[in-house]
């Protein structure tokens, strides 16, 4: 399923960690991060650490790929009927953690997707946020999800593979400082979605192929209690 | 009432002499609140009615409540995806006062979840646990960890 992994050299930060100092990890320049009390012994550490090395085909326990389904999004009123649909296979209560969370991270995914992923030819961002995109037949975003008792698997991949590590340091850098710049002022978002999916979320993988596509998984626990600070981000170049 | 779009909409009410704004829907890049900016005096708002919010949606608030910065404004029944964002998003309150918020308990027996509203004079000693209307157990936890829950009270 997974290509090689692009030889690079990466670093990997264990220990147990709030998610601002797995973020100052990440802008520091640590592209696996896993926050557990078990520390390096923490049998996903060795899945990243054997994964890179191998650059096999992997993932981790908490992925649940071949149980998810899998929807397309092809415009910006899909997406609305994606989350509705979605989020609905969670129950029809009124407030609940899990739903909440599991409806911001998959809209800013999704979002994320269709307004930064999607690159024209010169590489410029192809659709703001005021417009109803439409994709084109060669363009695609697939989103899948998988509800298990103790969790909801999330994963949203698209045709752009555009998503760079040092993106993804910018924005935590900006997002985590919390400071007056913390949201963007730009047409095509505020530059909070990776900032609000990694913070929510329990484990993040991003994998991406530079212009070709980019895969961003995640899992998310029912309970946040007893293990709110069990979490792990990491992020994969691949050729 | 004021619908601004199809998923979203605030309706005004007067309580006791006072105007409250219920947020209805979900908030995103269409949500729009200049309704609120036109009442004189102080402001209520409610979020419980809010379903969800996005990253545009919280930009669009945070816009919209810095033009409100000499204005007296109180958020009440914040669920816990608004005290998310307050949390995250330090600005998203602007001058605002929370006066109450929704916190989320989860039971460990049965996996039942429950909101229970707190009013700011408890945000410092809310209970970690409290008995399941479900099952009786009295194993129903605090859906995260309490100091982590109202980190937006430090930050004002």
């Amino acid at each position: 399923m997974f290509g090689a992994l692009k030889k690079k050299k990466t670093l990997t930060a264990y220990g147990l960690f709030s998610k601002p100092e797995a973020a100052e990890k990440i802008v520091a320049g640590a592209r696996h991060v896993h926050s557990s009390n078990l520390g390096a012994h923490d049998p996903l550490v060795a899945i990243t650490e054997g994964g890179s090395e191998r650059g096999l085909d992997f993932s981790y326990p908490w992925e649940r790929r071949q149980e998810a389904q899998f929807v397309e999004v092809r415009s910006a009123e899909d997406r609305h009927k994606v989350l509705r649909e979605l989020v609905g296979l969670l129950g029809t209560d009124g407030h609940s953690t899990l739903k909440d969370v599991v409806g911001t991270v998959l809209e800013e995914l999704i979002s994320n997707a269709i307004y930064h992923g999607l690159r024209l030819k010169n590489g410029e961002r192809k659709f703001n946020r005021f417009e109803k995109p439409q994709l084109q037949p060669s363009e695609y975003i697939k989103v899948g999800t998988k509800v298990a008792p103790n969790g909801v698997y999330v994963s949203v991949e698209d045709s752009g593979g555009s998503l760079t590590f040092e993106d993804i340091q910018e924005a935590f850098y900006r997002c985590y400082q919390r400071g007056l710049n913390q949201i963007q002022q730009k047409d095509n978002g505020a530059g909070l979605g990776l900032y609000m999916s990694f913070d929510q979320a329990t484990h993040l993988r991003i994998d991406v192929w530079p212009g070709k596509k980019t895969v961003v998984s995640c899992w998310i626990n029912r309970k946040r209690v007893p293990n709110e600070d069990n979490f792990s981000f990491n992020y994969f170049e691949r050729t | 009432m004021n619908i601004t779009n199809d998923r979203f909409k605030i309706v005004r009410a007067e309580h006791e002499g006072r105007v409250v704004f219920y947020l209805q829907g979900d908030i995103d890049e269409d949500a729009i609140f200049n309704q609120i900016a036109n009442e004189t005096g102080e402001v209520i708002i409610n979020w419980k009615g809010v379903t969800s919010i996005n990253s545009c949606g919280v930009r669009n608030w945070v816009n919209f409540i810095k033009t409100m910065s000499d204005r007296t404004i109180y958020y009440i029944e914040c669920p816990p995806l608004i005290v998310k964002q307050m949390n995250m998003i330090p600005s998203f309150l602007g001058t605002a006062t929370v006066y109450s918020v929704y916190v989320p308990y989860v039971c460990d027996n049965c996996d039942a979840e429950k909101l229970v509203l707190v009013t700011a004079e408890k945000f410092g000693s809310v209970e970690e646990t409290i008995q399941c209307d479900q099952c009786q157990s009295p194993q129903m936890e605090l859906d995260g960890h309490p100091k982590h829950y109202f980190t937006f009270g430090r930050a004002k």
